[in-house]
């Protein structure tokens, strides 16, 4: 027997009073190496990668793999070469500490992360080496 | 509106400094020829970043089994050092992954034996790309065959179709891979022709690893093209040419 209209409502009334309830605000995390020209265009990159990090590291994926295609832009290397510290000999941050970039985020929202299975975690010397 | 017309301009700035590069290219190669033939001819063009590979190229090399002194070892230890392959912890010496391995052998008759560094092929008509089951095994429209590892299941059917035995597959959890070449637990994995370097206009580094003379890298798709100049005169073998794969790394001496 479908439910009444009247049960639908509540549920929904339910589920909102429950979500007006959630903190949206996102854990403290490290510092990106590299800083954007204006305030505004740092604003526009956190924004936009906070909905959707996911979706253009997915394309950009595809699109390296199968097209040969390896700008900076979307590029997980990339991100990690700005987001994530230079290993030293005194420390290395590995995605498995909670304070890496990625891991952070991923485990205050209890989101498995396999990139780390196979890409590299942080940057490499040399490139970090070539940065400067 | 703006953002279209924003991104046209760039195209065409991007188009420009290709062509600019192209031209910059050819004059040094032509400097080249004359001075060092076989240390400075450079026969990978630069594509830029951001445009797609097309199928107008077909990269293959050619080895000369003749002029590998070490039968190939320095190939195959600058492979292991650029894609960190073959020093997994808890593999086994029969589970390590081997990305090139050095196969020797020797004429019954005459004992006279041969070493050569054999690797994925890059077939024309690659058995691991028919028999994978997700399509994470396929050609890139430049000729090179590799594993999207993002869709690998790892079922290894591959390992078992390719008459060449050059993929591993990896059964541990791995760490510090490299970030140009990423290898990871539960995935197959092969020679990638040095996708990364190939798409920076540089030559895979077994290539620079070989003794002079012994390797040639190129597009088997220009006849003008030095690895395809040297197979129009001297012809090449191929392993296993009776199965008619049509692979893209030629041998001399074998």
């Amino acid at each position: 027997m479908p439910a009444s209209p009247t049960i639908h409502r509540f549920i929904i009334m339910l589920l909102a009073a429950f979500l007006v309830g959630c903190d949206s605000n996102p854990p403290e995390l490290m510092a990106a190496t590299k800083v954007f020209e204006t305030e505004q265009q740092t604003k526009l990159h956190i924004a936009e990668m906070r909905t959707n990090h996911m979706h253009l590291l997915t394309h950009k994926r595809d699109e390296t793999m199968y097209s040969g295609i390896r700008t900076a832009k979307h590029s997980l290397n990339a991100c990690i070469d700005c987001h994530v510290p230079m290993p030293t000999a005194q420390k290395v941050v590995k995605h498995t500490d909670a304070e890496h970039f990625c891991a952070t985020c991923h485990i205050e929202v209890a989101v498995k992360l396999d990139c780390f299975q196979c890409h590299a975690d942080r940057p490499a010397l040399k490139t970090a080496e070539v940065a400067k | 509106m703006n953002r279209v017309e924003e991104s046209k301009d760039q195209s065409t700035n991007l188009i420009d400094r290709y062509r600019r590069q192209f031209l910059g290219g050819l004059g040094i190669t032509t400097a080249a020829v004359t001075l060092a033939p076989s240390v400075l001819l450079r026969e990978v063009q630069a594509k830029p970043d951001d445009e797609a590979v097309t199928n107008e190229v077909r990269w293959g090399m050619l080895i000369d089994t003749n002029k590998l002194p070490d039968g190939g070892d320095s190939m195959v230890a600058a492979c292991k050092k650029e894609h960190g392959w073959g020093d997994d912890p808890n593999a086994s010496p029969a589970q390590q992954s081997q990305w090139v391995r050095k196969v020797t052998f020797k004429d019954k008759l005459t004992q006279h034996e041969t070493s050569l560094p054999v690797m994925c092929q890059h077939c024309e008509t690659a058995p691991c790309v028919d028999v994978c089951p997700t399509g994470a095994s396929f050609k890139r429209a430049d000729g090179i065959v590799l594993v999207d590892k993002h869709i690998c299941i790892g079922c290894r059917y591959c390992m078992m179709a390719c008459p060449y035995k050059a993929r591993s597959f990896v059964h541990e959890h791995l760490e510090n891979q490299q970030p140009h070449s990423p290898r990871g637990i539960g995935t197959v994995e092969s020679c990638t022709l040095c996708v990364h370097r190939i798409d920076k206009g540089e030559q895979p580094t077994c290539i620079e690893a070989a003794p002079p003379k012994a390797a040639v890298f190129g597009d088997l798709n220009d006849p003008e093209s030095k690895i395809s100049k040297a197979l129009a005169k001297y012809g090449a073998q191929q392993i296993r040419a009776d199965l008619g794969l049509n692979t893209g790394v030629r041998y001399w001496g074998i």
